[in-house]
């Protein structure tokens, strides 16, 4: 239980102070709110409830309406749904790029042409995502709004 | 009539060549003045169709290989082409060597089309690697 102490501050003067015992998730995401306003998103391995980083996803699969979320060496469920996730990461540089995949662009290491003429996106762990036709004119127009804000 | 821009116009000028071209033959035809050329524009509308219709479909192959989506396509296309042949026959004489003709006629723009495809998949592969890479070199930095 927290003790929260709220105070209105000036302009150019917002702080916030976090105090804790020990780092429980709870914490974690406080801090994940207050650093970099992504949105929360929870992993479910083993029984265990564990607050994932987006930035260490390296994409969304969705098998049996089941989403999960896929780290480099770990997978998680998470309660949300593929098109939710999409309408919130889209900022943080999740893309759509199949049916059932939602793959982060900062972890694509190359895109390469098959020779059965379909579009692979390799990862940089190594694994290899499908980019379908049907979301190939959207990844790319997003990849270039990437590319103009770096 | 609102202004007409870009890839509209051509699409107008073919839709309205087309309408144009055929209440012609239609008219033609119940005048009793039908001639070859008639049933070629008949035949080269169908064709068109058929051919529409088929790459329109592309959406339901949408998790397979480009691959087997242009050789089902193909055969989809094919099987209506000769269909229509063999419909026509029992209207108007089919010239000998008549079905190979228009296995040729259809397939060799098939073909172009399908490796303009093929090679506008490449191009688009490498275009997004590159962009890939300068995010990844971008980021780096």
């Amino acid at each position: 239980m927290f003790v929260l102490n709220l105070r209105k501050a000036k302009e150019g003067e917002e702080k916030i102070d976090i105090y804790y015992s020990k780092m429980t998730p709870a914490v974690k995401q406080i801090i994940s709110i207050a650093q970099n306003e992504r949105p929360v998103l929870y992993g479910m391995a083993e029984e265990e409830k564990i607050l994932l980083e987006t930035e260490d996803i390296y994409y969304f699969d969705t098998v049996d309406r089941r989403t999960f979320a896929y780290t480099e060496e770990s997978t998680y469920q998470v309660a949300k749904t593929l098109s939710l996730l999409e309408e919130e990461l889209k900022p943080f540089g999740f893309i759509r790029i199949n049916k059932s995949n939602l793959v982060n662009i900062y972890k694509i290491k190359r895109i390469k042409p098959e020779p059965n003429m379909r579009i692979s996106a390799i990862l940089k762990n190594g694994e290899r995502l499908q980019i379908n036709r049907g979301y190939k004119r959207a990844f790319e127009d997003y990849l270039q709004e990437i590319r103009k804000s770096i | 009539m609102r202004i007409l821009r870009g890839v509209e116009i051509p699409i107008a000028i073919c839709i309205s060549y087309t309408i144009l071209s055929m209440v012609n033959v239609i008219i033609d035809l119940l005048r009793g003045r039908a001639s070859g050329s008639h049933y070629n524009s008949i035949a080269m509308l169908l064709l068109c169709t058929i051919a529409v219709l088929v790459l329109s479909i592309h959406h339901l192959f949408d998790e397979w290989s480009p691959v087997v989506m242009i050789i089902i396509q193909y055969v989809i296309a094919m099987g209506l082409v000769l269909l229509l042949v063999f419909i026509s026959s029992f209207f108007t004489e089919v010239s000998e060597g008549g079905y190979k003709d228009i296995i040729i006629s259809f397939t060799v723009p098939y073909m172009i089309g399908a490796f303009i495809y093929y090679s506008s998949v490449f191009r688009s592969a490498k275009r997004q690697d590159r962009l890939i890479q300068e995010i990844n070199s971008g980021r780096e930095k």
